[in-house]
Parts: C-alpha cells; structure tokens; sequence
C-alpha cells in the first residue's frame, strides 16, 4: 500500500457503512415514491422517523442511558417551526395570542427548520445540565418526566400552541426527497459522531463509567453533548413532521405514543449501532403500514380480513415485546456493517491505536 | 453400586475459556471427597455445575442414578444438595439467624422444628449463637464462613460441597470447621471438599482427586497422593508457572 | 385554608402517591424492574369497577383485586419471567413495550375517551372534626396508607417469604443455592404490588370517578419520581418520597393561580427534577436491610 493512497482509502472505509446505506435508501425512496402518491407518504412519514431515530441514537446508543424524554424536542421543535413560518396573515387568525414579535415573523422553509433545531438544541442544554448529573435508570425516569413536563406545558398553553385543537397552516414543504435528504445528513452526523474522539471516549465510558472517571473522561460534559448534539437531530424530526402533515396538535397522545414508536424502533434494531437504527425504522415502518392495512380490511383469497381500529398499536407492542425476548440486542445484534477486505488496512490500524489509547 | 454422585465427561465453558475439561469424579455415599488443585484449576467451576448454578456444555451428572440435567439449583437443594461458595455469600443484610432459617427454606417443617435444627447449628457453632441478631454483613470473615456453612446444613443435605472453608481464616477458626467438618462426616454425609491446603484436606478426606487444567490428573487415597508427593507437582510446579507469567 | 387543612390534604394525596410509589418500589427492589406497567395495573381495575358498577360494592372491589392479582402474575409469568436475567435497562423496555400494548389493547375494547362511573359516592361527603372540614376519601387514603404500609413492612421483616424476598433481592443466585424457590417470591411481590394498585384504584375512582386508558401514565410516573427522589429501592424512601411529591403539589394547589393550575404537574415534576440536582442519589442512600426492599 502506497502513503498516498491511505487517506483516501481510510476515507472510504470510515464512510463505508454510511454510503451503504445511503445507497439503500436512496433506491428505496426512487421507487417507493414513484409507485403512488400514497407510498410517497409513507416514504416521507419511514423517513422522518428515520431522522428521529437517529437523533435518539445519538444520545442512547452512545451513552448507553435509555431517553424517554426525546418526544419534548419533537415538541418544541415542531411548534417553533410553526411559530416562525405560518403565513402572516393566517398566524394574526389563528394565534392571536402570539406576541407581536413572531406574529409580525415569517420565515422561509430552511428558517423554520433551522429555529426548531436550535430551539430543540437550547432546551436539551438547559435539561442536559440537571438529568445528566443522573445515572442508569434514574437519569432514564428523569428523562421521561422531561417529555411529561413539557408535555403538559404544549397541552394547555393554548394561546401559542392551540392545545388539543389542532394548530393549521403549517407550509407542507417536505416530501420524500427533503425527508431522504434529512435522513442522509442525519445518519452522516451520527456515523461522525460515534467515530469522532467524543463518541469513542463516551461509549468506552458506557462500558465502565468508574475506569472511565478514573481515566479522567469528564463523563458528564460528553453526555451533555451527545444530549444536545441528539435533540437537535430530533428536533429536525420533529420539525419535518409538522410540514409534512401541514398540522399540529397534541391531542391523543400523538407525542406519546410517538415517543413509543420511536423507541421501539431503537430497540428492536438494535440501541448499539447505527445499523440497528435503519434496520429497526424500515423493520417497524413496514409492520406498521401492514397492520395499518389490515385495519382498514385485506381482502384474501376472497375472504375480507379486518381487524379493529387501534389494533396496529398493540400489535407494534407485541413486536417490540417478541423482539426484546427473543433478540435483547436488536436485530443488528449491536454490529456495524463489515468494512470489505479492499477497502481495510490502514483504518483498521489507526482504530486499533485508539482503542489502545483509551486503556 | 452406584456411587453417590457420579459426574461424567463433563465440560464447561465461559465464552472462550474451557475451565472444565471432560472431567469425571465420582464419590460414594458417606465418603469425604477432595478437590485438589491449582488456581484456576475448575475446581469451584466443578463445585457450581454440580450445584447447577453453572451449566453443562455436554457430559452428565447423576445423583443416586438420577441425571441432574434439566434440576433448578433450587431443586438440586431438595434433593440433598447444599453449596457453601467460595464467596461464602451471606445475605449481609439478613440476620445471622435469618440467614440460617433460609437455609431451610426447601424442607417442609414446622417453624418449631426448624429452630430445633438452627440450635443444633448454634450449638456446633456457638460464635454465631452470640451474633445471632446481628446483621450478617457486619460478621467477621470467619464467623460468614461458619454462618455459611450453618446455612448450608440447615437443608440437611446428603451432600455437601465446601468451596476452600480455610480461606482466610486465622488458624483456630479453621480448626473448629475443620472439627465440624470431621463431626459431619463421622454422621455419614457426603462431602466434596476443595482446598488449597491439601495436608489439612488430607486430614478429613477419603480420598483426593488432583485436579488440572479442568481434567483429573490423578486420583488416589490420601496417604498413597501423599507418599508419592505428586500434590507438590501439581500445586508447586504450576503455581510458579503462574508466577513466571504475571511477572 | 388552614395549615392544619392542608397538611390533612397533603396526608391524603401524599398517601395516595406513597402506595403507588411502594407498588413500584418494591418490584424494583426484589427484581430490579422498573416497572412501567404498574400504571396499567392501576387503569386496568379502573375498568373493572366501571364493568361491576352495579354490583354491591364489597363484590366490586373482590372482581377488581382478583383480577388485577391475577393481570399482575399474568404479567411476570408471560412477559418478566422471559427475561429475568437481563440488565435493568432491558427490563425498563420491555414494561414500557407491554405498558403502550395495554393501554392500547384497552384503547380497543374501550376507546380512548373518558369514561365515567360512579362508584362510593358517599365516601367523597365531608365530615367535620374539630372545625376542620376534611373529605371522607381523604380520612380513607391516610388510613389505607397508614394500614397497608405497617402490614408491609411486618411483612417483609418478620415472615418466611419476608426474608426470602430480601434474600432474593439481594443476591438472587444465592437464595436459589440455597433454595429459595425464586419465582415464586417474586411472584408474591408482583401480588403484592397488585393490591397497592388495586388500592390505589378504588380511592382514586371513588373520587374522580373517571378514567382513560392512559389515565395510570401520570401515577406511574409520580411514582417513579417519588421512588427515584427516596433513593431507589428504599421502601421506606419510596413512602417518603411520594409523601413529599404529595406535599409539593398540594401546596401548588394553593400558591398557584387558577390560569397556572393546569400547568401543576408540570411544576411538580421540576421541581423534583431540580432536586435531584443537589442530591442525585435521593433523599435515602439504600443502608439497612429493611431498606432495601
Ligand atoms: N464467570 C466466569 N467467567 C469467565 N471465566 C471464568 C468464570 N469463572 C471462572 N472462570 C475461568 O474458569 C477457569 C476455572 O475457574 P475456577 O474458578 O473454577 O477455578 P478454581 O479451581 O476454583 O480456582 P481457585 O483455586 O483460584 O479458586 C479459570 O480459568 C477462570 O478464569
Ligand atoms: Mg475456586
């Protein structure tokens, strides 16, 4: 091998698994999205969870601590977005109780997008600071009563966030492509991140926190930043969401049992690797559109085959359940997909010194 | 006849490492029983298979003709058999009696009956009599390893597997377990006894198995294993080894 | 309102949150689950009185406790028992996974808009002692907690499956070497934890007289809350916390202005939140025996 050549090659190698995927997916919506305007829909729905998705892994997959809590910056992301881009003349109608600043504001697409983003980012900063002084399960009940908190806040702050009712005129910008392309950055930030010295350091402390303190690791900071670096992915989830629909509320549950969703995309892919984030979200998004069609009544072989409304959740709980008993490492089993023998050598050195660096 | 316990063949694995090695021993009814060997020989990993605690890759173990494969450790206590770990194990945070009523906790006894039989055992040892409210995680090493043994005769086992009772102990405690030890034998128990000291086993025990590598190496009556001096070969010649490779 | 009124109200709904946060904390204790589907427990009875409402209420509250028993050893036996041995974080899945498939199951059979019955209303009248007007529902949640909480701990102290059960939770491979039929104590406590729940039914349905399937999700979390502030596994730091989770929203029920009340839970959960700041172990570092479980 050439000194040339290994950056080069390194490169690729470290890009490996991400290109891979990114392949998949951008086949995967070439075709979906051509098929009917409704497989569009649910290409884009597959794919912005796919965002979410990874924005959790983000956070669970490296410090190895279980958010319960990342429907909040769905939330908060969603409805700033909302806040900043619904035309002006609509917004006066719709929110009169919106201070003057943002009734008179009007934002493009990327703007809306953008403010989510950092309005999700700032409340991880400002939540991170207190729960990730917690460990273990007790960071994780914290994090739920996070989503709770805020939960309640959006429900009844009616004058900004129309509670239960639904909020409307959200501009609907995002389709299969925008959503791919969200998904492909999404994935890339969280690839960097697991590779980055961070991400290394973090997940070598979720292996051993006190030779991890000992070794000098500032734990705490490391996961502040997976926490924030995570909720601003999520919050672009959330944000592609409302745009998508053209419509927000909190009645139902929606967030709830989004949040559900979500996590169970995590755990049956697999929480120890990216791979398991895509796998898990098509795995589940597939199951899903299956029950949502049984719902409405499948005809086989003549006979019409119907189960109730409401059904597909329970049935995506028994999933997730199955998959945990049988497969408590995910479908992944925790693995990244194997770099091809062309492409190693010289990157497997430099991860081989970092490893021993880090003991 | 067949013996008490009779373990064939059998093999244990954590992950890579093999530490029992198509082993077989066997010990008959009433006969005290010695493990021998160096660290690391699979000795407690023998002791926790036969408790079942630790399962079997392949082989078989039997107790009076019974095959043990498929028994709970919980059922295993029922049908005799009793572990006293190398950890000891004593629920630190049960009293010293509690600790011992559990021990009980697969005979079907009157409550009467079970404090008849934690007397007998304050009795052989009357140290645990005095801390007998105590919380046991605030005895003494030598008073958990009594406690533990009690604990473990509380189920009256037919058989009784000590993980090196001497470990640690100042020299008269091991003397008064050393002294149960011999008292239970002389009632007709079967004991299987691990130690590194393997003069004071010699002293209780039947017969030795030397043990390496998780396999027998050899096995014998105690005076014969002494005569030919091959415990020292075991014991001494590894135990260097070992100290060669930490260095 | 008096400080004496309020300290009797803040026993009530303290009370009500301690049992919740002991049903929890005892699972949590034996087997280290935190178990998400303890709200469930709770919900599910709900619907029971609603489907028994005509019956007189002592055979009432017998359906709800013996089928919310037998719901709870369903649960451990199908669901807990197929992962006993994973780590912690595993298990909080799997009764989150099981928590959502209930209520939506519930969702099915019921819809998810409120259903209402009206159940004891004569405990809700007021009796009035020594110039203090205190709701009958009140007096009961203070007895009920006062109660069920002595028996608990004469229990786990003092009787056979009381130190298996400290025995299992606290070196659960020991107390099977030395014969302790695990799965069943463990049984016991999710049996246990059962009739908190169905406990903490009946009072909050005589009260409210209304629910959803998605009503136990804010309990459970108040419990959980008040377990994580008394320390994790300590029961009687579970009481305490959910004693002081009690107090907190009570007296917000007074401080804050009516707009600000729907915000209430959110204002309980902060402030708690910002208490683990300064003490993130909880109020009780798990010591004693008697703690733990
Ligand atoms: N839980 C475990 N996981 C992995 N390896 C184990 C485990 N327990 C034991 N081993 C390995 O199995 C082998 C046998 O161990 P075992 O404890 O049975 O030896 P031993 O003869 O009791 O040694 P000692 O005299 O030191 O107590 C050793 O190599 C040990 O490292
Ligand atoms: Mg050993």
């Amino acid at each position: 091998m050439s000194d040339e050549e290994t950056p080069m090659r390194d490169l690729a190698a470290l890009l490996w698994p991400w290109a891979v995927w990114a392949v998949l997916l951008l086949a995967l919506t070439l075709v979906f999205s051509q098929i009917s305007p409704a497989m569009a829909r649910i290409t884009t729905d597959t794919l912005i969870k796919l965002v979410i998705v990874t924005g959790l892994y983000i956070f669970v997959g490296n410090s190895g601590i279980l958010s319960f809590g990342h429907g909040a910056f769905l939330i908060v992301a969603a409805y700033a977005s909302a806040w900043v881009t619904i035309p002006l003349a609509m917004k006066g109608v719709i929110l009169p109780g919106l201070p003057e600043v943002l009734r008179g504001l009007q934002l493009s697409p990327l703007g809306g997008l953008l403010t989510g983003m950092a309005v999700a980012g700032g409340l991880g900063l400002l939540a991170g600071i207190p729960l990730m002084r917690l460990s273990g399960i007790a960071a994780s009940i914290a994090t739920f009563a996070f989503f709770i908190v805020i939960s309640v806040i959006y429900n009844n702050w009616t004058d900004w966030t129309k509670g239960t009712a639904s909020l409307v005129g959200l501009p609907t910008w995002v389709g299969p492509w925008a959503a791919l392309a969200a998904a492909l950055v999404a994935l890339m930030i969280a690839w960097i991140f697991q590779n980055s010295r961070a991400g290394l350091l973090l997940r070598a402390s979720r292996e051993d926190l006190v030779a991890a303190h000992g070794a000098g690791i500032r734990v705490m900071r490391l996961r502040l930043l997976a926490f924030v670096l995570s909720a601003t992915v999520a919050g672009a989830g959330g944000v592609m969401l409302g745009h998508n629909n053209g419509a927000l509320t909190t009645a139902n549950n929606v967030y709830l049992n989004l949040s559900f969703i979500v996590i169970a995309m995590l755990v049956v892919g697999g929480i120890r690797s990216l791979s398991g984030v895509v796998v898990g979200t098509l795995a589940l998004s597939v199951l899903a559109e299956i029950f949502r069609r049984f719902e409405t009544g499948v005809e086989i072989g003549g006979m019409m085959l119907q189960i109730p409304g409401g059904s597909r959740e329970v049935l995506l709980g028994l999933c997730m359940l199955l998959a945990l008993i049988m497969r408590p490492d995910g479908l992944s089993r925790g693995r990244e997909l194997p770099v091809p023998g062309f492409l190693r050598g010289g990157r497997a050195k430099a991860a081989k010194t970092e490893t021993e660096a880090l003991q | 006849m067949t013996p008490h316990l009779l373990i064939d063949q059998a093999v244990v694995t954590y992950g890579a490492v093999r530490a029992l090695n198509q082993i077989s021993i066997h010990a008959a009814k009433g006969e005290t029983v010695a493990l021998i060997g160096p660290n690391g020989a699979g000795k407690s990993s023998l002791l926790l298979a036969i408790a079942g605690v630790v399962p079997l890759r392949s082989g078989a173990m039997r107790l009076d003709g019974r095959d043990l494969a498929g028994q709970e450790p919980e059922q295993r206590v029922g049908l005799g058999i009793s572990l006293v770990p190398e950890t000891r194990d004593v629920f630190k945070k049960l009293s010293t009696h509690e600790n011992l009523l559990i021990g009980a906790s697969r005979r079907r006894l009157s409550r009467a009956q079970i404090l008849a039989d934690a007397d007998r055992i304050y009795a052989l040892f009357p140290r645990l009599a005095e801390r007998h409210a105590h919380m046991a995680g605030f005895l003494s090493g030598g008073e958990q390893q009594m406690l533990a043994i009690g604990r473990a005769l509380m189920a009256c086992p037919g058989l009784l597997m000590l993980d090196e009772p001497s470990l640690g102990l100042a020299p008269v405690v091991t003397d008064a377990v050393y002294a149960a030890i011999a008292a239970l034998r002389d009632q007709g128990t079967t004991i299987l006894l691990v130690e590194q000291n393997a003069a004071r086993a010699f002293s209780v025990c039947d017969r030795a198995y030397l043990i390496q590598a998780g396999q027998v190496i050899e096995e014998g009556r105690a005076e014969a294993l002494s005569a030919r001096g091959s415990v020292e070969t075991v014991l001494f010649g590894y135990a260097d080894a070992g100290k060669e490779m930490t260095q | 309102m008096s400080f004496l009124q309020m300290l009797i109200d803040a026993a009530s709904v303290g009370g009500l949150y301690a049992l919740t946060a002991i049903g929890i904390g005892l699972i949590f204790g034996v087997i280290g689950l935190v178990n998400f589907a303890y709200g469930e427990y709770i919900m599910v009875g709900a619907y029971v009185l609603l489907l028994s409402a005509g019956l007189y209420w002592p055979f009432a509250i017998c359906a709800v406790l013996i089928f919310v028993v037998l719901f709870a050893l369903a649960s451990d036996f199908l669901v807990f028992r197929q992962v006993r041995r994973a780590p912690p974080e595993t298990l909080m899945i799997v009764s989150f996974g099981l928590s959502f498939m209930i209520q939506h199951v519930w969702v099915v059979m019921f819809g998810s808009l409120t259903r209402t019955v009206n159940f004891l209303p004569a405990i809700n009248h007021s009796v009035e002692i020594g110039g203090l007007r205190i709701a009958g529902v009140s007096l009961l949640q203070i007895a009920a907690t006062v109660l069920l909480t002595t028996v608990l701990a004469l229990f786990i102290n003092y009787t056979r499956i009381g130190y298996q059960m400290r025995a299992v939770s606290e070196n659960p491979r020991m107390a099977r070497l030395v014969g302790v039929n695990s799965n069943r104590v463990i049984a016991v406590a999710f049996a246990i934890s059962a009739v908190l729940a169905v406990t903490v039914t009946v009072l909050f349905v005589a009260q409210t007289g209304s629910m959803t399937p998605f009503f136990g999700v804010s309990l459970t979390m108040i419990g959980f809350v008040a377990t994580v502030i008394g320390g994790m596994g300590s029961l009687p730091g579970c009481a305490l916390g959910g004693f002081l989770v009690g107090t907190v929203t009570t007296i917000l029920q007074m401080v804050l202005p009516p707009h600000l009340q729907p915000f209430r839970e959110a204002f309980v959960f902060t402030s708690v939140i910002l208490m683990l700041l300064v003490r993130p172990q909880g109020l009780i570092a798990v010591r004693s025996a008697w703690e733990r479980v």
